[in-house]
């Protein structure tokens, strides 16, 4: 690896900053692997009181990197988040970004 | 992020939607069932039947009841789906072909007196505590479900002490029944503790 492919994957000055948040980065990765689920399913997965979680929510909404989808199951109206195309792909760079920072790391 | 461990998360929440005890309560309510059948030395039974297609309505029901309200609302990944229905159908064949297994050589003794499959059918105690063990063993390897495996040794432990104990064979199975939903009840109490009902927060 050059000294400048190095020195790129040292740089984290253009890290989405959204992601880059302990609640929403754990957002984003339920949301990677599940289809979807609402915020109950969320908040017990992290781990969290409910706090300003559904800031977080909001905030990956408005990047566009979730969705709400609103459905009746059982008659019962269910809120769910999914991940979209756009979040997905912004979850994937930032984790490309976060291997290539860590592994360029000293031990 | 190199330390984000993607199959784990999948894996936790599958889990954790599992916790709850429910598949152990109607597992088990299904093998005191099966108990019935050598209870009243009927193989095929009105009740039995009918019973045993209540049990999947009852645990849909009961997941809708409990799980859902406390623990939030999910729907897993088509691999993850995949791989529950894998573990159900794993245990419908080979609950079947055991079943099927069983009556066939029952009826070749009968019919052939084929010797090798005489000692099984007079150990059936061992023969059955086997067959529980693998079934149980493989649907804890394609559930990830590991009290599946405790199951498993359950019932061979059980059926195995019964070969000295002056039981009768439907009550090992109740037994297995028996103790497999009680501990399921004991994991919904739990459950119920760990993730009440939030107000105002339900499906939220």
């Amino acid at each position: 690896m050059s000294k400048d492919d190095t020195q790129k994957d040292l740089d984290l000055s253009d890290i989405d900053k959204i992601i880059h948040e302990p609640v929403r980065l754990s957002i984003l990765a339920h949301l990677y692997v599940l289809d979807s689920a609402d915020a109950l399913f969320l908040k017990n997965q992290i781990g969290l009181t409910w706090g300003n979680f559904s800031t977080h929510l909001k905030r990956l909404e408005d990047a566009g990197y979730i969705q709400v989808h609103k459905e009746f199951v059982d008659r019962k109206p269910v809120t769910s988040y999914r991940l979209t195309d756009l979040g997905r792909e912004a979850f994937q760079q930032y984790r490309e970004q976060m291997s290539g920072f860590l592994k360029e790391l000293p031990e | 992020m190199e330390n984000i461990d993607l199959k784990e998360i999948e894996r936790r929440a599958y889990l954790t939607y599992h916790k709850d005890g429910i598949l152990d309560i109607y597992l088990g309510m299904g093998i005191m069932t099966l108990a019935s059948v050598f209870f009243f030395e009927v193989f095929v039974s009105t009740g039995t039947s009918g019973i045993m297609v209540l049990l999947p309505i009852l645990y849909a029901a009961s997941k809708k009841q409990y799980t859902i309200p406390r623990l939030g609302y999910v729907k897993f990944s088509q691999s993850t789906m995949g791989r529950a229905r894998n573990s159900v159908t794993l245990a419908l064949i080979l609950g079947s072909m055991s079943a099927i297994a069983g009556l066939f050589a029952f009826y070749s003794v009968l019919s052939t007196g084929i010797n090798w499959i005489e000692p099984l059918i007079v150990n059936w105690k061992i023969t059955l505590a086997a067959i529980l063990l693998v079934v149980f063993s493989l649907f804890g390897y394609v559930s990830d479900l590991r009290r599946m495996y405790y199951y498993g040794m359950l019932s061979l432990i059980l059926f195995v002490s019964g070969m000295f104990l002056p039981i009768p064979g439907y009550m090992l199975i109740l037994a297995v029944g028996g103790i497999i939903s009680i501990n399921g009840i004991t994991l919904l109490y739990r459950f119920t503790k760990e993730y009440p009902i939030e107000k105002g927060h339900e499906n939220e």
